[in-house]
């Protein structure tokens, strides 16, 4: 037995070690981005068609690498090289030339972004600014009535009252933010947006320009695109107010106020448009994105989940599931074998918590709970009317059917459930664990039942809150070597012969004598 | 007080056997899997017992078919008292005891008819006990409580559980029934441990889940140094039954007959750990103080 115990160690530590010296050496090789926080990187390809005869030239804007967003050049093709200047704080690309049939422009960059908060202080006090250098960003202009009596009248209305710059702020920003949104392209003003009470992202900045300008607080547009998988048309439009030398992001149409989330790419300041082109072509143009994988580590990889996911159409939550029973199933024997809590069986808490992980926590725990109860309740008039094994089991699912159905349908009225939430794999879950339930508490009494369920349910938490970290599961997707660690881990949990924790409270006493 | 716990944490590690190393050092080493059911199977154990001259509670009758009941129940219905129950039961569910006077069965004080009886007797073997497998039932001899167990408490029926490895005794206990238990046996449902010193045959204290008493609860009788009888009988007939089975470390239950004396009812490949607090005594340091070869 000494020499078995010794290869089972063996063997168990080569494989702890095997994976973790792979795991490392993927560290080091894969450099850049040792980030296993699902970031935001995105693969963003301006595409402009030109069609016609005559001479053309286009104009765009292209992204400047700031402290919020990292921006590298992949390619640009088209007929001519595009050419690059600086326009004040913003970086045009032009292409010129003539044109015979269809011609293409393709012009590619990553974008890697950070959200950003800023917090005012909210004791800062407000003092119009008066500023010469910052005059443009408090000039009135042809989109941005500053100065009209309505514009006036509103902005003291919200303002009055109000000391503090941050109070101020948010009054101009909860007004624009109150109004209906509609999706148009459209070029809105500030004016008419205010009289339509209705508008896309452009008026609502406009709207929101004019109202801080006319405090004196100095405001500017900034242009770019929501980054998210797909192609669209659609550019958008944002608002910078100046506080204390910084300028602070207001989306009033989304709703970030002094915050401006990763995936918002930022192209051009001012009250611009996108793209300029000269007329008399046809012009087409659509922005595709795609996001691409921050914690990518495809060098030396034994099996590069990612790539497999993204090439091979494989749904990422079966795959993550999966790799994420052997982490559940070894904490389970943790809690088992060295802390000494008991369980139904080995697999159903880790099934319980993925399955958590898809009905959310409360509503989960809702349903598993009132189906326990319900078997407990008829497991009484079952057993006392003799039925057998089998059919009171049958008898229990049904139980569970009908409990899951007014449960679900609850749910879903109070919307505590996701209408999409996925629960066929859940119900399969519920009616294993209402089985279990109801053996036990034909073996041992609804107490000792319900005491297994509540050690069981606090097991299945404990589990959850691992399982349902992001960091976690990017972690074991990432490096699915991390299973033969596992494996190692559990060899020698099942060769440990230590007291159980709960032992030391159920045999204090032997010693005590 | 930091230095008391940290002296009963490590007498604990030092003394007490664990759920973990009882299965990796004793159960998985000494009993092969493929012999528990000569422990799991009431019927299969008593086969053995009864083929190799184990004194045990004779067996009137096996039903393995609903078919066969009517035929089983002429043949056993002769006896005035029995038991019924399921092969492969656990925890004392589906036992049925039954006492004849004149023509009539009683289940307790309450008369109960044939075709009830043979209701339980299908249910047995339709699996109602023992969780959808089919089963068999066994029906066998009444064993009627030696007196020595009225001394202490007189309802129910006790009995004793050695735990031997290689065929040397190495704890045991006496385990009795309570007014809470409702008499049952059992430690988990509310009954009495009590150790037995394995060299002198006599009682320690009663454990009854929470503290060790002196005397039974119920009916205040004394308990501690009452000396067992037979105790050197129930001793060998352990011996001689752990040496039978193919299976090296077991728990042998053992009842008490008031004229035929000890007779084994079952035996256990998987005994409980309650018996270290029932004795007082750690397994572990039990285990170093018998000699195996």
């Amino acid at each position: 037995m000494q020499n078995q115990n010794r290869v089972v160690r063996i063997v168990a530590y080569a494989l702890i070690l095997l994976s973790v010296i792979w795991i490392a050496v993927r560290f080091y090789v894969n450099k850049g981005g040792v980030d296993l926080t699902p970031g935001h990187k995105y693969q963003v390809t301006y595409e402009f068609e030109m069609r016609g005869e005559g001479d053309y030239w286009v104009n765009t804007y292209l992204p400047i690498t700031s402290p919020r967003q990292t921006v590298e050049v992949i390619s640009s093709t088209g007929p001519v090289h595009g050419v690059m200047s600086l326009h004040g704080e913003n970086k045009i690309m032009r292409w010129a030339g003539s044109l015979f049939g269809v011609s293409t422009i393709h012009h590619s960059f990553t974008h890697e972004g950070r959200d950003i908060e800023f917090s005012i202080d909210s004791t800062l006090q407000y003092l119009p600014v008066f500023d010469l250098a910052l005059g443009p960003e408090l000039k009135a202009t042809e989109y941005i009535q500053t100065d009209h009596p309505k514009i006036t009248r509103l902005s003291a209305e919200l303002t009055q009252g109000k000391e503090s710059l941050l109070t101020r702020l948010r009054a101009l920003y909860d007004f624009v933010y109150e109004i209906p949104a509609i999706a148009t392209s459209e070029l809105t003003d500030a004016l008419t947006t205010l009289e339509q009470y209705e508008a896309s992202c452009n008026g609502k900045s406009r709207l929101l320009a004019a109202l801080c300008r006319n405090q004196r607080i100095p405001t500017r547009l900034v242009g770019g695109l929501i980054l998210e998988e797909g192609r669209k048309k659609t550019s958008h439009l944002w608002t910078e107010v100046y506080v204390e030398g910084l300028w602070v992001p207001m989306d009033a149409l989304n709703g970030h106020f002094a915050s401006l989330p990763a995936h918002y790419l930022e192209l051009y300041r001012g009250d611009e448009f996108l793209i300029t082109r000269r007329g008399g072509i046809e012009f087409d143009y659509i922005y595709d994105i795609q996001r691409e994988r921050v914690n990518h580590y495809p060098e030396l990889a034994v099996l590069d989940l990612w790539s497999v996911i993204d090439e091979a159409d494989i749904p990422h939550d079966m795959l993550q599931m999966l790799l994420l029973l052997p982490l559940g199933a070894f904490l389970v024997s943790v809690c088992k074998n060295v802390i000494g809590v008991k369980t139904f069986g080995v697999f159903l808490p880790v099934l319980v918590s993925l399955a958590l992980i898809q009905t959310g926590l409360v509503s989960g725990l809702v349903l598993f709970t009132s189906i326990v109860i319900v078997v407990a309740l008829f497991s009484f008039p079952l057993e006392k009317w003799g039925i057998q094994y089998t059919s009171k089991i049958a008898l229990m699912l049904i139980a569970v059917v009908l409990t899951s159905l007014f449960g679900i349908n609850l749910l879903h009225s109070t919307q505590w459930l996701d209408a999409s939430a996925p629960l066929f794999f859940p119900i399969i879950i519920l009616t294993i664990i209402s089985e279990r339930f109801a053996k036990k508490v034909e073996e041992e009494g609804v107490k000792m039942a319900m005491n297994l369920y509540i050690q069981t349910i606090a097991v299945t938490l404990f589990i959850y809150f691992i399982l349902s970290s992001a960091i976690i599961q990017h972690f074991v997707m990432t490096f699915p070597e991390s299973i033969l660690t596992l494996a190692g881990l559990n060899l020698l949990l099942g060769k440990w012969i230590g007291l159980r924790l709960t032992e030391y409270h159920r045999f204090y006493q032997v010693t005590n004598a | 007080m930091w230095k008391r716990i940290i002296k009963t944490i490590r007498n604990t590690d030092q003394q007490v056997m664990g759920m973990n190393q009882r299965n990796l050092e004793l159960i998985y080493p000494n009993n092969a899997r493929r012999y528990y059911k000569y422990a799991d199977d009431k019927c299969l154990a008593k086969e053995i017992m009864e083929g190799k001259g184990v004194k045990c509670p004779k067996t009137y009758g096996v039903v393995e078919k609903i078919g066969e009941i009517e035929a089983v129940w002429q043949m056993v219905s002769q006896w005035p008292m029995l038991v019924v129950k399921p092969a492969k039961g656990a925890g004392g569910k589906g036992i049925l005891i039954l006492k004849r006077e004149g023509e009539q069965w009683m289940k307790g004080d309450k008369p109960i008819s044939e075709s009830h009886i043979f209701t339980h007797i299908a249910n047995i073997i339709f699996g109602v006990f023992s969780f959808g497998d089919d089963d068999r039932a066994l029906i066998e001899e009444y064993v009627v409580p030696h007196e020595f167990f009225a001394e202490i408490y007189a309802s129910g029926v006790p009995d004793f559980r050695i735990i031997l490895l290689k065929g040397v005794p190495v704890m045991g206990m006496l385990r009795m029934p309570t007014a809470r238990s409702g008499g049952k046996a059992n430690l988990h449902q509310g009954g009495l441990g009590i150790g037995v010193d394995m060299q002198t045959g006599r009682l320690k204290y009663a454990y009854d889940g929470k503290q060790h008493l002196a005397v039974h609860p119920d009916s205040g009788r004394d308990i501690l140094n009452k000396p067992v009888p037979h105790w050197k009988e129930l001793l060998a007939l352990s011996i001689q039954t752990a040496l039978e089975f193919p299976l090296d470390y077991l728990g042998v239950d053992l009842v008490m007959d008031k004229a035929k004396g000890p007779m084994v009812m079952e035996v256990n490949v998987r005994p409980g750990l309650g018996i270290q607090l029932a004795n007082q005594q750690g397994m572990k340091e039990a285990l170093n103080k018998i000699d195996i070869s």
